[in-house]
């Protein structure tokens, strides 16, 4: 998965801090993602991850710091001094992001070939066939039956409405994708299965990733490396089956010995 | 221990009562365990990495195509047959696909795991299966340094037998290593 050691980060979150009035979110942020990497961030709920990801995905305006992103022309730019058409632009195309709830992540009135399509379309694609070509293809790689196409995401089943979310943010060969709980609104055994197929996909497209789970079994399964946050704080950082294995901070110690088997 | 060091081709043993930290130092050096003090030379090409000090992508690039670490205990992830994870660990050193597939199958069949299981996932395998799969995983890459924590514990005598061979012939080809970098 490593490509050069010697390139510049994809994405640099410095000093990056969110207080919703007197009350913190999160504060003094900081770290690189390079290409290919995937970063878990983990921790109860109140801790900051999910209002970090929304500060990385540039959903919420930070009070403080700056998170640089290195463009497709080799520009780094900080994300919070894009104007909206460009910000726009790379949500649509060079990110994803996939929802803990999949009706956040779709267009439940849409078909599931159309919830493909549009991303397509936002890039420029025209030829209706090419589209649903391009559409079909996908959904066979997230296992989703290409008879299915026409079918609206109400049909669907929790774990088949996740796989298309993920259809639907990959088409674009997006650089970097965010994921909010993917798995954790679903049985077990569908989990692996949905597990198992970002995982792949992750390391077949080389994507950078930053996921947010509370399960550590799930951060160490596909994560590279971990950060632990606490009360809006990132209080432990390093290589996932580091952090796991041999946790430096009592509160990572806790959090580690709580769960069955990660 | 104060002070240790292994060249290419040769093999360290570390012995000592359970609970004497054989284990964690191995640990330590693959950078699974965290080091307190002290430093861990490891020599990627013409580069040396502190291991102790490196950042987590080095470590990783270091997993990538200098260390490999055998343990006892596989960690089984859903779905992936037993063939592609034997054939993945030697890709993921550098090894192109098709000799990657011909190492696995030799593998697994030296350690005598049934031509039925490898397109299975190992999950539901025995204990000693599970650990031999673990075992041609290990040995599938081309790593210079290869470290094994205890990797004949709980095999019977034959399998035993044929993982010695094994390290034999990995220790050969790490010694051909050695001639080729000065």
């Amino acid at each position: 998965m490593m490509a050069k050691l010697n390139d510049k980060p994809l994405l640099s979150a410095r000093n990056l801090g969110k207080h919703y009035g007197q009350r913190l979110g999160c504060r003094d942020v900081n770290f690189d993602l390079y290409e290919g990497e995937v970063l878990a961030v983990v921790g109860e709920s109140g801790s900051g991850k999910s209002t970090l990801l929304s500060l990385l995905a540039t959903e919420l305006s930070p009070t403080a710091g700056a998170v640089n992103y290195r463009m497709r022309d080799g520009e780094t730019r900080n994300l919070f001094d894009l104007s909206e058409a460009e910000r726009r632009f790379l949500l649509r195309t060079d990110w994803g992001f996939v929802r803990q709830d999949a009706r956040d992540g779709l267009r439940m009135g849409v078909s599931a070939g159309g919830n493909v399509g549009e991303r397509l379309m936002a890039v420029g694609g025209r030829h209706y066939g090419r589209i649903r070509d391009t559409a079909s293809d996908w959904l066979n790689r997230v296992e989703i039956e290409p008879e299915r196409i026409d079918d609206l995401p109400k049909s669907f089943s929790g774990g088949m409405r996740q796989r298309l979310q993920i259809a639907r943010n990959l088409v674009t060969h997006p650089r970097l994708v965010f994921m909010d709980e993917p798995t954790s609104s679903l049985d077990v055994s569908v989990q692996a299965r949905l597990l198992d197929l970002i995982r792949g996909l992750v390391s077949e497209l080389g994507l950078a990733v930053i996921i947010v789970t509370h399960d550590l079994a799930v951060a160490r399964l596909l994560s590279h490396r971990i950060m632990v946050m606490r009360q809006g704080r990132v209080i432990e950082t390093g290589l996932t089956d580091q952090v796991l294995d041999d946790p430096r901070e009592a509160y990572t110690q806790l959090l580690v010995s709580s769960v069955l088997a990660a | 221990m104060s002070r240790s060091a292994v060249k290419p081709g040769e093999c360290v043993v570390l012995g000592g009562p359970s609970g004497a930290g054989k284990s964690s130092i191995l640990k330590m050096i693959y950078g699974n365990y965290r080091c307190d003090h002290g430093r861990i030379l490891v020599r990627d090409g013409d580069e040396q990495v502190d291991v102790a000090t490196a950042e987590p992508r080095r470590i990783l690039a270091l997993r990538g195509s200098v260390m490999g670490y055998v343990s006892q205990f596989l960690r089984v992830i859903p779905r992936v047959s037993s063939l592609d994870i034997v054939a993945g660990a030697a890709t993921d050193s550098g090894v192109s696909q098709a000799d990657a597939w011909a190492r696995a199958e030799r593998l697994l069949t030296l350690l005598n795991v049934p031509e039925r299981l490898w397109s299975l996932p190992p999950a539901t395998f025995s204990g000693g299966e599970q650990q031999r799969v673990n075992i041609a995983r290990g040995l599938a890459a081309d790593r210079p340094i290869l470290l094994l924590d205890e990797p004949t514990a709980s095999l019977d005598a034959a399998n035993r037998a044929v993982v010695v061979r094994l390290i034999e012939e990995k220790k050969r080809a790490g010694a051909a290593v050695h001639r080729h970098l000065p």
